[in-house]
């Protein structure tokens, strides 16, 4: 009896995990694709592992297709997640400890940067808020300041997300 | 207080753990981790000569993230300490990056740590002279 066909699904919501049947070790990989096969793990998609490994879609989908020839991936989930958006009061404390740091300019920072990350603030998945914050440092040019604002959100990420 | 910080980052998802290290490499302190003290040394000499590279190249490098064998590592430096941490893999990386700042900043604060970081501070560029050959040596090689 014929198996069923294997069919590489490069869409960027898709989900693989490493396959039970046959491990990477002998083959010879690249670091760019050990570097994905790190992260397939049943529950990135395809666009969390290029938002992790800074990576584009393309690229990942790629190395992916290479690995999923190879059999070492499967298909996970092709569904789309369930979104866990972030909360309005988590966008008004980042507001508010942004305002503390750099002043007036605070809200115009935000949304910039989650214009950057071509995301909405009403859409906006909280497993990127780390990200978020991290881009927003990067606006501040003052160590001592950045600190007191990463420590400060880093607080709050304890608090409700951890 | 340190081991505090240092376990702030261990409770990160995929964190195996993480040392502390001077500028020569001294592993000052270390949390987490199952491997000897030289290897913790080999690995802050790896990232301090990268950082030496960076620094030679007039644009010197604090954060250093690389894969090294099925790791994920993370090397900070500020005020002369340098902070190492090693994952499974990066799967949360810009918590980690964060935590890693904040704890950084608090530890390099500890005076015993301040202290130790200062009497090792050297020039970076001081952590490459091993890799070049002196004149002489360079000459017996050539046969002159």
């Amino acid at each position: 009896m014929a198996g069923r066909a294997r069919k590489f699904i490069a869409q960027p919501h898709v989900i693989y995990k490493k396959s039970e049947i046959k491990s990477a070790t002998g083959l010879n990989l690249r670091s760019a694709e050990w570097a994905v096969l790190t992260q397939i793990n049943g529950e990135q998609s395809i666009q969390e592992i290029a938002n992790t490994l800074a990576m584009t879609v393309k690229d990942v989908a790629h190395i992916m297709y290479n690995l999923y020839t190879h059999g070492v991936i499967d298909v996970s989930q092709v569904e789309r997640k369930k979104h866990n958006y972030a909360e309005t009061s988590f966008f008004e404390t980042l507001e508010k400890v942004l305002m503390s740091i750099i002043g007036p300019v605070a809200t115009f920072v935000i949304d910039d940067m989650i214009a950057d990350m071509e995301m909405e603030k009403s859409k906006f998945p909280v497993e990127r808020i780390a990200e978020l914050i991290e881009l927003i440092s990067d606006e501040i040019s003052d160590e001592k300041k950045k600190i007191a604002f990463q420590s400060d959100m880093l607080q709050y990420l304890k608090k409700k997300l951890i | 207080m340190i081991e505090r910080w240092l376990h702030e980052i261990q409770n990160l998802p995929s964190v195996k753990g993480s040392f502390i290290a001077t500028m020569r490499g001294a592993v000052m302190e270390s949390h987490g981790l199952d491997i000897s003290t030289e290897d913790m040394q080999n690995i802050a000499i790896r990232i301090l000569r990268i950082h030496a590279l960076t620094f030679q190249a007039d644009n010197p490098l604090s954060e250093i993230e690389f894969f090294w064998s099925d790791l994920f590592i993370v090397g900070k430096i500020s005020q002369n300490v340098l902070l190492v941490t090693l994952c499974d893999n990066p799967q949360v990386v810009s918590l980690l990056r964060i935590t890693i700042n904040v704890s950084l900043s608090h530890i390099v604060q500890e005076k015993k740590i301040y202290k130790k970081a200062k009497s090792h501070a050297i020039n970076p560029s001081h952590l490459l002279r091993k890799a070049q050959l002196e004149a002489d040596e360079i000459k017996i090689l050539a046969g002159k």
